[in-house]
């Protein structure tokens, strides 16, 4: 069975140092103009995590995978089913969600953000939160057209993703890539990061 | 109109010949690892029933074609408008609406539950399902992992697929609880051909009662 082989011990090994060893997060990705700064996210927390990175179809467009810090390693789509030849084999968002302490999907697209409101899982990222343990964190940072971000329906979805469990880390008054000057850009990388790692210290400290 | 003629026709045939007739069956599988017991499913029916098959794009990773019966046809996304050109022809997910008695999906993947559950209907699977008449008896077999099982959204979306009259044939438990996330969720095929069955044959035999009344 899958639940005693050694991957499961290793991991419960490792649990066991959880305070010594730096923390896994998993960061996400989606279809947004704000994906041009995914690469800085990623080296943000590459200061004092441990990542790996998850990328949507839609965001390889604006992500530039030059930027990406070296030790990050990046799946996407193509990947979720390479591990998979026959009954037993890994599933890749299984195994991803079982590595992970902390989720941070930054940007967080409109699509993606409606998808989740929906309980839709159609590629890697939305398999992933589909099963996500709400016994750990999961935070979205949003990032979309200040005109997207006032439809009645990202209220909605808010509303429902916090009701997951999900928190969501505000986007900023910003110009965007598209000129506007109103809300709807995504959150400045650092302040992402910060935010996490406060969160993450807090908790460690209750431990 | 001419485009209702065949339709009448073949109504008309179906009631004067239901009894011996065979039912007709629509199994679906959408992308879950339990799609590789597709083939088998449909092996299954086939011994009993006249069977169509249609699978979503996510599930072909799994089914294994070679395996499938020789006497099924397996509809696929690309086949939707291959017979389409013109306003008047024939929709293929409409065609397939009407040609069948009951509709089976199993494996149900998390995604398409959620598809249903939303009234989304984005490939030939799910444009089947928002078109279906609900007169017609209606099975899903849900297969997902563990994690994605405990997840809020399930029982969610199981509320409302029951609300559209739905029937749910339940995963096997004792699998889930080990963990099992690779093939396990979804009941056997041989127990969701036999409920399937069972089911349809208690329908025919009220149908038969409600006649011999009259």
């Amino acid at each position: 069975m899958d639940c005693s082989d050694p991957a499961s011990k290793k991991a419960k090994a490792e649990a066991g140092c959880a305070i010594t060893r730096k923390p896994r997060i998993l960061l996400g990705a989606c279809g947004s103009v704000g994906a041009v700064k995914f690469g800085h996210v990623c080296r943000c927390f590459a200061e004092w995590a441990e990542v790996r990175a998850v990328v949507t179809k839609s965001s390889l467009c604006f992500i530039d995978e030059q930027t990406f810090p070296k030790d990050v390693v990046v799946f996407c789509d193509k990947h979720e089913w390479l591990t998979w030849k026959k009954l037993g084999d890994p599933v890749m968002h299984i195994e991803l969600l079982r590595w992970a302490e902390i989720m941070v999907i930054a940007p967080l697209s409109a699509n993606t953000l409606g998808k989740i409101a929906g309980g839709l899982c159609d590629n890697l990222l939305t398999c992933i939160v589909r099963a996500w343990d709400y016994s750990k964190p999961l935070f979205v940072a949003p990032s979309m057209n200040s005109i997207v971000w006032r439809n009645p329906f990202t209220e909605r979805h808010c509303t429902e993703i916090d009701e997951l469990g999900i928190t969501l880390i505000p986007p900023v008054t910003h110009t965007t890539a598209s000129g506007d000057f109103e809300h709807g850009a995504m959150a400045e990388p650092s302040t992402i990061s910060s935010t996490v790692r406060v969160f993450y210290v807090l908790k460690m400290q209750k431990k | 109109m001419a485009g209702s003629e065949p339709v009448s026709a073949e109504g008309e045939s179906m009631a004067v010949d239901a009894a011996p007739r065979k039912p007709r069956i629509l199994l679906a599988a959408s992308g879950s690892v339990a799609a590789v017991k597709f083939a088998n499913l449909c092996h299954c029916f086939s011994e009993w029933a006249d069977v169509r098959a249609v699978s979503s794009s996510g599930s072909l990773h799994f089914i294994d074609r070679a395996s499938m019966p020789k006497d099924v046809i397996l509809y696929t996304d690309e086949d939707e408008w291959s017979s389409w050109k013109k306003l008047g022809d024939s929709v293929l997910h409409i065609e397939l609406r009407k040609w069948a008695d009951i509709m089976v999906i199993a494996p149900l993947s998390a995604n398409t539950l959620g598809k249903i559950a939303g009234g989304l209907c984005d490939n030939l699977l799910t444009c089947i399902v928002r078109a279906w008449d609900y007169s017609k008896p209606f099975f899903v077999a849900p297969a997902m992992n563990t994690l994605m099982w405990n997840n809020p959204f399930t029982e969610r979306h199981f509320i409302s697929i029951d609300e559209l009259g739905i029937s749910l044939i339940p995963p096997v438990t004792k699998r889930l609880a080990c963990g099992d996330y690779g093939n396990g969720a979804m009941a056997e095929p041989s127990t969701i051909y036999s409920t399937v069955r069972l089911f349809y044959e208690s329908k025919a035999q009220q149908g038969r009662a409600v006649v011999t009344l009259r």
